[in-house]
């Protein structure tokens, strides 16, 4: 038996003020003597305890009354401390509820915040619809932290519920500070599934200060709406249950999920039966009922909310051990299973259920409670078998028409892997489907219609691919909603009024742009609000509106995604960047600074630790932020450009790929190889002429081009291939860039430019310096892609490629 | 299913893909193979030892292929009529994909079943013949069967990552 089960028992000893110490009491002695003191020395005041209860064994004298008292206070306190640190423990959690869990988490606390900070930018705080909104997301929260098990989750969960209900406005921070604890709890659980909850005393403090509050102000509001006012259904006659207007959508939900639980609780309920005694399966059943009652509880669906109720009572008694569970009362707890489906399926208007039945359960789970099951078995037998076989027979004609039928909309969850997968096989599909239009044999097939078929067959397979490609893509409205809280949090701390405009949040990304997308938005929404935005009286003096406005915006345009991100601030200061720059030694020598353009000023913000902001704040100005936010769009294979005026604004504009699968290349030869350059590092090719090439030293090479004399670069000689041209003047030179840095690669000759498609070399093969992946070419042979840094890296290190 | 573990009065057979290289019959376990393909084009890989013959483009993947002949130090496979791909795959991780590569070798025999009894360890040679690919060498009927630990042919193969990792990433 553990401490903590013998605590309790002692402290309820205690509580009931006995005269005579109990066994259980020395069988406690006992125990923590063997325990280690070093486990027991964290329980403050259990020495104290331990002494009062020694002598009270030994001498049979009661302690005093006050000492009592105290004692008994100790231990509650003692106890406490002792179930917070047994919880995690004790309850294993289930890796694949916490699993679903937490891949549905983020999402719905998304919505959360969401909802709260609308509520907090209408400053309506009387808009019910959104409140009960907020409040149902926390109450299903609470529900599934409940069923994990994730105590300290459920505890907030359950007193921020209790808070909104009490408080007089609708708590905006604390609940977002809720929001942020449980984001921060489920980033930890998803490293360590045991991973104890984050500190949530701040958060504790702030709950029960607005707890207070709403207290002292006397009025408890009434909790939600309808389920207060849970309408005794009239005798006589079958059960309507109406979904109010509000909760509609919410109902195939409930409907689908509850009918989930109820298949897990009767299998686990079967499995019992069996005889596997697992007390476990009890519990799913009684978790199955107690979430089900939570939901429609919210929902307003009073009948299935009492019958839940009184079956989990029941199941909490066998749970618990107070009932012993045969297998009539498994009966019963299947037929229950039974009977809530169909009262489930009353919600979608399919079923239906008279009140006098529902009486019928109602009245047989209470006394079943009282453990008078036994006597009633009887008639449970035959008072559920008598309503049963008429029941669920369809009343022709009796259904009202006005019963609205509620459409269950199905979705299923792909892991993205078999997604993947579908995509490259569709590629596939692509590749060989032109391969055999292609073909000179099939070509001198003329008939009309076979030509007419084979026209069939590529519009499937271009829809295919379409269809297949847009599994992939996302909206950016996730994205940019995070952006919301940002301004708020931000503008708050620098003391600035914001006023944040989304346009375009629809516009749809692949999956891992939009996931990349976010570090780099943070960081220029951050600069955008704390350097870019003036405070109110900056803007005042200046002749602005006091609050600033940003415009975070996505559009398409030319195959490409740009997201643009415009203040209404002071915008960058031309002279103070030169200044910097020329401070810092940044200028590239021989810069003239009167030739250089705005947009090449503008664009040395980017430049690593390059910051003009004059203090560093908490927020930003340390000068890191601007170079990995290039750094990470460069590496999404995008680009950022930026356009200022003084005093007026500054806007970023991000051009980004509409996925990372594909990207244009030109597909060149060296010997038998082909091999795909981004069409994006490309800034030119050419034919070299004897003038362009000049030997240093009869080893490195180099190549004047518009005015830059750059290395020239032989992919033969680096990947050591055995053919290739050796002579400049026969091969093409192509004029290649990346990060910053500029080189002339000889290649035989340029094969046409095609998108490729990204594939990977395979787990089972090193990284290569220089090859960034594969791309399978419309022969369905394979070619290297080329990573130009990685092949300029190599060479400027003037050392043979670092091979496998 | 095409394992066969057969265990009436506790005889375990296994089946396995036996092949040729030159004139040596190899064996490998039939459940660690994908499928076999004929030799298809390859693209070369730069920098890579010798054994690795490069990559092809099975249905959309790209995979590894390396010339067992030449990993074993018998000379470079010559390409024939009967010369074919064996893709083998083995489970790195318990959900990650199964990570495949391609064995280049000189003509496919057939699918053998060979109790674990007839199994013995490879005999220890000497002089620098290394057999810790070898699982052990198989007896049938009339002849035997040089069995082959595929996973550790992965492994050693130097292209897998696992390798690197496990080697303490010995090479940047």
């Amino acid at each position: 038996m553990s401490i903590r089960k013998q605590y309790e028992e002692v402290s309820s000893f205690f509580a009931s003020n006995q005269e005579e110490p109990q066994e259980s009491v020395s069988a406690f002695l006992a125990t923590l003597q063997e325990t280690d003191p070093a486990a027991l020395s964290h329980l403050e005041g259990i020495e104290e305890i331990l002494h009062v209860l020694r002598e009270w064994m030994e001498t049979g004298k009661k302690p005093e009354e006050g000492t009592f008292q105290d004692l008994e206070k100790k231990m509650a306190e003692i106890l406490r401390r002792l179930q917070e640190e047994e919880t995690p423990a004790m309850e294993e959690i289930d890796s694949e509820l916490l699993g679903m869990f937490l891949s549905e988490c983020r999402s719905s606390l998304q919505e959360l915040e969401e909802t709260v900070l609308h509520l907090d930018q209408e400053g309506d705080s009387e808009n019910q619809e959104e409140i009960s909104e907020a409040r149902r997301i926390i109450h299903t929260f609470k529900g599934e932290c409940g069923v994990i098990p994730l105590p300290e989750a459920q505890k907030l969960c359950h007193l921020a519920e209790t808070m909104i209900d009490k408080a007089a406005r609708f708590p905006v921070d604390p609940i977002l500070g809720l929001i942020d604890w449980l984001r921060r709890y489920v980033d930890l659980l998803v490293e360590d599934s045991h991973a104890p909850a984050p500190d949530s005393s701040e958060l504790r403090a702030s709950f029960e200060g607005i707890l207070k509050e709403g207290e002292d102000a006397g009025d408890s509001q009434p909790s939600v709406p309808g389920a207060g006012e849970a309408s005794t259904p009239p005798p006589g006659g079958t059960i309507e249950i109406e979904v109010e207007e509000d909760f509609l959508e919410n109902v195939p939900e409930f409907i689908s999920e509850s009918l989930g639980h109820l298949a897990d609780a009767e299998a686990a309920l079967l499995e019992y039966d069996q005889g596997d005694k697992d007390i476990e399966h009890i519990n799913l059943t009684f978790r199955a009922f107690h979430t089900i009652k939570g939901v429609a509880g919210f929902l307003g669906l009073t009948p299935i909310v009492q019958f839940a109720h009184n079956t989990e009572a029941l199941l909490d008694e066998v749970r618990k051990g107070n009932l012993e569970c045969t297998s009539t009362y498994i009966d019963l707890f299947l037929q229950a299973c039974d009977a809530l489906k169909r009262l489930v399926g009353v919600v979608e208007g399919n079923q239906t259920f008279s009140n006098a039945e529902l009486d019928h359960w109602n009245h047989l789970l209470s006394q079943a409670i009282e453990g008078k099951l036994e006597t009633a078995s009887g008639k449970t037998a035959q008072g559920a078998a008598t309503p049963l076989p008429s029941a669920p027979t369809k009343p022709s004609g009796q259904t009202s028409p006005k019963k609205k039928r509620i459409k269950i909309d199905t979705s299923i969850k792909v892991s993205t892997r078999r997604l993947d997968r579908l995509i490259d096989m569709v590629g596939e599909l692509v590749i060989a489907q032109s391969m055999i239009n292609q073909d000179p044999q099939i070509q001198s097939i003329r008939t009309q219609r076979f030509t007419r078929n084979l026209g069939q067959v590529s519009k499937i397979t271009r829809d295919l691919q379409e269809a297949a490609m847009s599994l992939r893509m996302v909206t950016l409205k996730a994205t940019f909603q995070k952006m919301v809280r940002l301004v708020r949090d931000v503008a708050g701390k620098a003391h600035k009024q914001v006023h944040l405009e989304i346009h375009g949040e629809d516009t749809e990304l692949d999956r891992t742009v939009v996931e990349e997308i976010g570090d780099p938005l943070v960081h220029m929404i951050r600069n955008a609000v704390d350097h870019g935005i003036e405070t109110p009286e900056e803007r005042i003096a200046a002749g602005k509106d006091p609050t600033g406005t940003l415009t975070l915006s996505a559009y398409h345009q030319g195959g490409s995604i740009v997201i643009e991100i415009q203040d209404d601030g002071r915008g960058l200061d031309k002279e103070k960047i030169l200044a910097k720059a020329q401070e810092r030694n940044c200028l590239p020598p021989g810069t003239k600074i009167s030739e250089l353009r705005d947009q090449q000023i503008f664009n040395m913000v980017f430049l690593p630790g390059f910051s003009t902001a004059d203090k560093v704040t908490d927020i930003s100005g340390r000068g890191v932020g601007m170079d990995v936010v290039r750094k990470n769009i460069e590496a999404l294979r995008g680009k950022v450009e930026i356009n200022s005026k003084k005093g007026e604004g500054t806007t970023f504009f991000m051009r980004l790929p509409l996925t990372l699968a594909i990207i244009d290349g030109m597909v060149v030869r060296i010997g038998k190889e082909r091999y795909v350059i981004p069409t994006l590092a490309i800034i030119q090719s050419f034919q070299a002429k004897p003038e362009h090439i000049q030997s240093v030293m009869e080893k490195g090479e180099t190549v004047k081009v518009q005015g830059q004399i750059l290395p020239l670069i032989r992919l033969k000689d680096l990947f050591e291939l055995r053919e290739g041209v050796e002579d400049p003047f026969e091969g093409l030179l192509i004029n290649v860039e990346a990060n910053n840095k500029r080189a002339c690669l000889l290649v035989d000759e340029i094969l046409g430019q095609q998108q490729v498609v990204i594939k990977s070399l395979g787990k089972g093969t090193k990284p290569i310096q220089g090859v960034t992946g594969g791309a399978i070419l419309g022969d369905g042979k394979v070619a290297l892609i080329l990573d130009i840094s990685g092949i300029l890296e190599a060479a400027s290190a003037n050392r043979p490629m670092q091979g496998v | 299913m095409s394992q066969t573990m057969e265990t009436t009065e506790q005889i375990q057979i296994q089946k396995y893909l036996s092949f040729f290289i030159q004139d040596e019959e190899y064996g490998i376990e039939i459940l660690k193979v994908r499928e076999i393909i004929g030799v298809t084009d390859m693209t070369a890989l730069p920098k890579t030892p010798p054994y690795v013959k490069g990559v092809i483009n099975l249905r959309g993947r790209i995979i590894p292929v390396i010339d067992l002949k030449r990993k074993f130090d018998m000379g470079d496979t010559e390409i024939k009529e009967e010369s074919c791909i064996i893709v083998t795959e083995i489970q790195v991780l318990e959900d990650g994909d199964p990570l495949q590569m391609g064995c280049l070798i000189d003509r496919v025999s057939e699918v053998t079943n060979i109790e674990d009894s007839k199994i013995e360890p490879a005999p220890k040679f000497g002089g620098g013949l290394d057999t810790s690919f070898i699982l052990g060498l198989g007896k049938t009927k009339d002849r035997v069967c040089i069995l082959l630990d595929i996973d550790r042919v992965f492994q050693e193969s130097e292209l897998t990552e696992i390798h690197s990792a496990a080697e303490n990433h010995g090479e940047a």
